[in-house]
């Protein structure tokens, strides 16, 4: 199964797009949907990622769609475009998180989720470039490992906690007064188990992943419900 | 010559210190601001070379340092640390050595403080 389809198939497969039979281009998968040709618009720039074929299938449909009744029933929001969300998969259920959850990114990615897809910018279509069981952060594929995560989250989390931007724990060049008020023996010790992997994908996800509690803006009813 | 292995407090008390001890106070204080983070970046910046007698002549070009003659004995002694691993403490760890300098001005300059209160 496609990313697409579990996605698609989680949401309840909501009846989408002109019945036309044939082959998806972006999935690759056979099925109904919409001509391609009719959907695709001239701003589309991802003709290097599409295969042959001639419709765009429902579940691809339903994952490019910038007018997505699910996800705005999902959301409880008006006008939601799934490219602004971050999407995740959990034994069957799908989970659309804004950047504002990230506290609950953090979990749903340590409970194995079948599809994990966290959108950075919100501006690219991702979710057709993930494949299910790998975590794809924006344009990046990753190898699922959440003990390296978690480890280093808990390097990560108390210098965000502690003051330090992300800027400098990503650069590895920190404002020395804010050492001196964090402590250096402290930071040093964080630093030294950092400074190995940065630059790494994990450490990468691991830092976007890090929020203060005050800045846990849990603007989506679902996230609100669990806590 | 035989050389050592140095550990950061080393470096910052044979080499560091004195260093910033000797720079001049025209220098520290027109860039008052900012002479902490200066230090560092020069220091950095100093230390992408292959001898400790290079790195402490760039430094004390980039920051106007003319080593006091107490401190000599002990900036001659970092100069017989072991070269590779002293220039790349100093540039991956230029941070915390900075920092431990600091620490030592500001002890440096609580004393200073007790003793004026107690004229």
């Amino acid at each position: 199964m496609t990313v697409s389809e579990i996605i698609y198939g989680a949401a309840g497969s909501p009846n989408i797009g002109e019945g036309q039979a044939g082959s998806c281009r972006t999935c690759g998968c056979s099925g109904i949907g919409t001509l391609f040709s009719k959907w695709v618009k001239p701003t589309f720039t991802d003709w290097d990622k599409i295969t042959s074929g001639d419709i765009i299938c429902q579940a691809c449909l339903f994952c490019f769609d910038d007018l997505n009744p699910t996800l705005d029933a999902k959301l409880d929001r008006p006008r939601q475009r799934m490219r602004n969300y971050s999407h995740f998969v959990v034994d069957g259920e799908w989970t659309p998180l804004s950047k504002g959850n990230k506290t609950r990114m953090a979990k749903l990615l340590l409970s194995n989720p079948s599809v994990a897809v966290i959108a950075e910018s919100g501006q690219k279509h991702i979710l057709f470039r993930a494949s299910p069981g790998l975590w794809q952060f924006e344009e990046s594929r990753i190898l699922p490992d959440s003990e390296a995560l978690a480890d280093l989250a808990a390097i990560i989390q108390p210098l965000y906690d502690g003051g330090f931007a992300k800027s400098e724990i990503h650069s590895g060049r920190y404002n020395q007064k804010r050492i001196l008020s964090f402590g250096l023996a402290r930071w040093h010790e964080n630093e030294r188990l950092l400074r190995p992997l940065r630059g790494s994908r994990l450490f990468t996800i691991a830092l976007f992943l890090a929020q203060k509690e005050a800045e846990d803006g849990d603007d989506n009813p679902d996230a609100r419900a669990d806590r | 010559m035989e050389t050592t292995t140095p550990t950061l407090v080393q470096i910052v008390e044979l080499l560091l210190w004195p260093c910033w001890k000797g720079s001049s106070d025209s220098y520290k204080a027109k860039y008052a601001r900012t002479i902490w983070q200066q230090f560092e970046e020069k220091v950095r910046s100093a230390a992408y070379t292959a001898s400790l007698t290079k790195f402490l002549e760039s430094l004390r070009a980039k920051m106007d340092i003319e080593i006091h003659r107490d401190d000599l004995a002990l900036v001659n002694q970092a100069m017989q640390l072991e070269p590779r691993a002293t220039l790349s403490a100093l540039r991956k760890e230029t941070t915390a050595l900075v920092i431990m300098v600091r620490l030592l001005n500001e002890e440096r300059k609580a004393e200073y403080q007790a003793r004026e209160r107690l004229k």
